[in-house]
């Protein structure tokens, strides 16, 4: 019967989004109509009559869920954020070849192009941190435009962060082939650079490919 | 008890700031007070009682913290803020200036 209880609310908060507040408020909700429940027993009412009398009491639940659906004000928040995060990586990626440039300019040994994968990995974590945080659109009706809008919006997020990466990608190859032919005048090997940052690209379309199929 | 039940609906604040007054408390444990108080004649609908705490809660008039009961669900505990305390006073005024007009009114 506390079951019933729980299904009760579950059923009347269906349709809210699952943020701090209204799981909060769905405990104190549960919480206090089990302790009635009880109570209703003690009184020496059977476990049918208890859950009527509870459920009699609770009157519109919707006057509290209603505030709580509104969850636009927190959708404005998340992409001022997500664009912040978004230009930053990208600062980062173009600041990336500068990094290397300086630090080798003052520093000996591999410190310039340690410095420069350390600007490329913060880049890229803060992109994958992005999309993950990011909220995707959640179809609202099982009908055709709405799995087709999610469809969407998923391929558009995945194959964004992607171009991103990639023109940054073949941005920094092409600062590094530079660099490395101008400070070795090896020319006639450095271009196997443009091999190796190919088949990277390849790889990691190749894997975006793979966790697509898995989420499907 | 239809008309009465909108009467006190709109003192429902009040009383629940009153409750506060004396000890922290939780939801349930208020409404079971305004039951036995009222000689079973009133309690307050679950909607309109948590609806109650939210506006009270967002005005600063109360705080809320989370019990750590070993058996069974955690309650939620509601106290009284400074700032409660004196809003309770001022409506209790009022309470009783109304009081005074409607009864020489009526």
């Amino acid at each position: 019967m506390i079951n019933r209880i729980k299904q009760y609310i579950e059923v009347a908060f269906m349709d809210v989004p699952p943020t701090k507040a209204s799981l909060e408020l769905k405990e104190e909700l549960t919480s206090n109509m089990i302790e009635k429940y009880n109570d209703y027993l003690l009184k020496g009412d059977n476990e049918e009559t208890a859950f009527s009398n509870v459920v009699e009491h609770v009157g519109d639940l919707s006057e509290l869920t209603a505030p709580l659906k509104d969850t636009n004000q927190v959708e404005i928040l998340s992409k001022k954020q997500s664009a912040t995060l978004k230009a930053v990586a990208v600062g980062l990626y173009i600041l990336s070849p500068v990094a290397l440039i300086l630090m080798s300019e003052l520093f000996t040994g591999p410190i310039g192009l340690t410095s420069m994968f350390i600007f490329i990995a913060l880049a890229t974590a803060l992109l994958i941190y992005n999309s993950s945080i990011t909220k995707s659109y959640t179809r609202q009706d099982e009908t055709m435009t709405e799995q087709f809008k999610e469809w969407q919006d998923k391929t558009s997020k995945t194959s964004e962060s992607f171009a991103l990466f990639k023109s940054a990608f073949w941005f920094i190859t092409i600062a590094l082939y530079l660099y490395i032919s101008f400070t070795t005048f090896r020319w006639h090997i450095t271009w196997i650079i443009f091999l190796i940052a190919t088949a990277i690209i390849k790889i990691v379309e190749g894997i975006l490919v793979l966790r697509k199929n898995d989420e499907k | 008890m239809s008309i009465t039940s909108d009467i006190l609906r709109g003192h429902t604040e009040t009383i629940i700031l009153k409750h506060l007054c004396d000890h922290d408390s939780y939801g349930y444990e208020i409404n079971k007070a305004i039951q036995e108080k009222t000689d079973n004649q009133y309690q307050l609908k679950d909607a309109t009682l948590y609806s109650a705490f939210q506006r009270l809660e967002k005005a600063g008039y109360i705080s809320s913290y989370w019990g750590d009961e070993n058996v069974g669900a955690r309650r939620k505990y509601y106290s009284i803020t400074q700032q409660g305390k004196i809003y309770y006073e001022l409506s209790k005024k009022a309470w009783e200036q109304a009081k005074e007009l409607i009864d020489s009114l009526l």
